[in-house]
């Protein structure tokens, strides 16, 4: 009776006759939640090691191997610093602050498919904590909450480069979120969807299109949205760079000009956390691009039927370590494969993210906003009018 | 299956949230805490689409209203950065009384409704528009249960109210120029130098 229920945030189920399912959601809540703000310190680590490098130099290398227990050191530091509050500061918003960031923040990447779920008997566990209709969107949604969090940060402080660093973060976010909303119009139209698990799988494969009734397959390339989208990479990509203040848009934290923006006056955990916010929008960016442009968790070449194929004939001895059946097995091997598959690409575009940070200078207020609303824009719209000029002209032939 | 139904349990919360955050928004002095609880109640509507499975309503409800409305009014409010309007709603003025009645019309007004809405059967309400939309849809494979999604409420804007949805468009251009005229003309907020 449970069979093949969507398994997901709790929503859809009934708490009295499935205890098992809220059980099986609220863990997976739980673990990728926690999954994802330990990436965090790894890639501090990164941020720190990789530019060094970069840079001829050494980085933090003396606490454990490769300076890797430097982040254990910098967490402990985060916690017992002494507490600090500025004067004036609203202390209701000031403490809410930290916490308005880090939620959207990491509830964005609720919706991202991490791999092909799994099945074992009668149930299908999906490796993604909700599978909305409107998946892409929620995530528009969901971050554009993120600017309360800076703004109650910025205001609250009462500290003038504060509320600087808080009004520029914002209106950057609201100018770049059009750009980023329009670059993806093209994608939407060419996989027809808006959820996210769809255009994987609309992914899966070598790459294949229909142009005008006749079916075309290129073997040597797998069918990612690139591909099909290569202005609007670009476009999301840059317009991601913005969102997450990054540089060569981290205008809102210019410490030349804001000290340290709207988190200046934060120190200690408090501060500890804003940083995980900002990893946790990298990460979404990350992942996002992942999905939407190179085929998420699939692995290129091979689609899921073909994967499980594979693990249903090499598969033996993992499904005598599980004590399940070889077919169960294989989805489990397959899910792994795909989470791998899904980590590396999506590690890729973190790695990309870090190096851009250490390539390019910073962009002046005014640049920011003619290239957002002078250059990013009109491209996007540019982008939405010949993909679907393309498109009618794919379907004549049907 | 007579175990709690929890979403049930979901809804009558974000319904309690987004009255309870909305009373909030008219009770707070401080004008950007209002606006802050006003942007929660906007967020709380969107969680009660969501409860309802009409995920599209909710997210675009997130994003308009919440996520960019709201924010330019949260960022000017707190670039003026007013003060307190710690002003009592009792003071003696013509204008308190103003204020009373208008507080004791809108207290009538929400009696009144709840008094008229108790004397309707409940079942007219959930037979109106969203089960005649249904049998008039124009295709077939739609399923009831496939109201929220976004095929069939995309369906519907381009075939059954394609008048409305294009006359809003124009709308809402016209305002945007409309906008953009005033804010240049003599006296905006920019000189028209060039």
């Amino acid at each position: 009776m449970f069979g093949r229920a969507t398994l997901w945030i709790g929503i859809k189920l009934k708490m009295g006759t499935s205890p098992f399912e809220f059980l099986i959601n609220t863990l997976k809540v739980a673990l990728i939640f926690i999954m994802t703000v330990n990436i965090v310190p790894l890639l501090v680590w990164v941020e720190r090691r990789g530019p060094a490098f970069m840079q001829n130099r050494l980085g933090p290398n003396r606490v454990g191997p490769l300076g890797l227990f430097q982040l254990l050191a910098d967490a402990v530091k985060f916690i017992f610093k002494e507490e600090f509050i500025p004067e004036n500061a609203n202390r209701v918003l000031y403490f809410m602050a930290p916490g308005l960031c880090l939620l959207p923040a990491a509830l964005t990447f609720a919706a991202v498919p991490l791999a092909s779920p799994i099945h074992i008997g009668d149930y299908t566990f999906k490796i993604q904590i909700a599978d909305i209709n409107v998946g892409i969107v929620y995530i528009f949604a969901v971050a554009s909450l993120g600017v309360y969090g800076i703004l109650s940060a910025g205001w609250s402080s009462a500290n003038k480069y504060s509320l600087m660093g808080a009004l520029r973060a914002s209106s950057q976010m609201i100018s770049y979120e059009l750009a980023m909303g329009l670059s993806i119009i093209g994608i939407l139209l060419i996989y027809q969807s808006f959820s996210l698990n769809d255009m994987v799988l609309a992914q899966e494969g070598p790459l294949k299109f229909v142009w005008q009734g006749k079916e075309i397959i290129i073997p040597f390339l797998p069918n990612w949205g690139v591909w099909y989208q290569p202005v609007a990479l670009i476009l999301f990509m840059t317009a991601g760079f913005a969102e997450t203040n990054r540089l060569p848009f981290d205008l809102p934290e210019g410490e030349a000009e804001l000290v340290a923006g709207y988190h200046t006056e934060y120190g200690g955990f408090k501060f500890n956390i804003f940083f995980m916010a900002e990893y946790a929008h990298m990460i979404t960016a990350s992942a996002l691009i992942t999905t939407l442009f190179f085929g998420g968790y699939s692995l290129g070449f091979a689609n899921t039927a073909q994967v499980t194929q594979f693990w249903a004939e090499h598969g033996q001895s993992a499904a005598g370590m599980l004590g399940i059946s070889i077919a169960d097995a294989a989805t489990v091997l397959t899910s792994l494969t795909h989470l791998a598959a899904f980590s590396l690409k999506t590690g890729f575009w973190l790695f990309i993210y870090i190096w851009v940070r250490w390539t390019l200078p910073r962009f002046r207020y005014d640049q920011l906003m003619d290239l957002g609303w002078k250059t990013l824009l009109p491209w996007a719209l540019a982008n939405v009018v010949i993909t679907t000029t393309i498109m009618f002209f794919a379907h004549v032939g049907n | 299956m007579a175990g709690l139904n929890i979403e049930d349990v979901l809804f009558y919360a974000f319904g309690a949230g987004t009255v309870l955050s909305a009373v909030l928004v008219v009770f707070f002095a401080n004008p950007i805490y209002s606006a802050l609880f006003l942007a929660l109640a906007m967020s709380m509507l969107g969680a009660l689409f969501f409860v309802l499975e009409a995920y599209f309503i909710s997210v675009a409800q997130i994003t308009v209203y919440a996520g960019a409305v709201m924010v330019l009014f949260v960022m000017v409010l707190m670039l003026f950065d007013l003060k307190n309007e710690g002003e009592d709603i009792l003071k003696v003025s013509p204008l308190g009384l103003i204020k009373l009645l208008a507080v004791g019309l809108l207290c009538g007004f929400f009696i009144g409704t709840g008094w008229v809405a108790s004397k309707i059967p409940g079942k007219v309400i959930s037979e109106t528009s969203m089960a005649s939309d249904q049998q008039t849809a124009i295709n077939k494979d739609v399923q009831p249960v496939d109201i929220g999604s976004t095929v069939s409420l995309s369906r519907q804007l381009f075939s059954k109210y394609v008048f409305a949805f294009e006359a809003v468009s124009i709308l809402l251009l016209v305002a945007i120029v409309g906008s953009v005229a005033l804010a240049r003309s003599k006296g905006g907020t920019h000189h028209v130098s060039r």
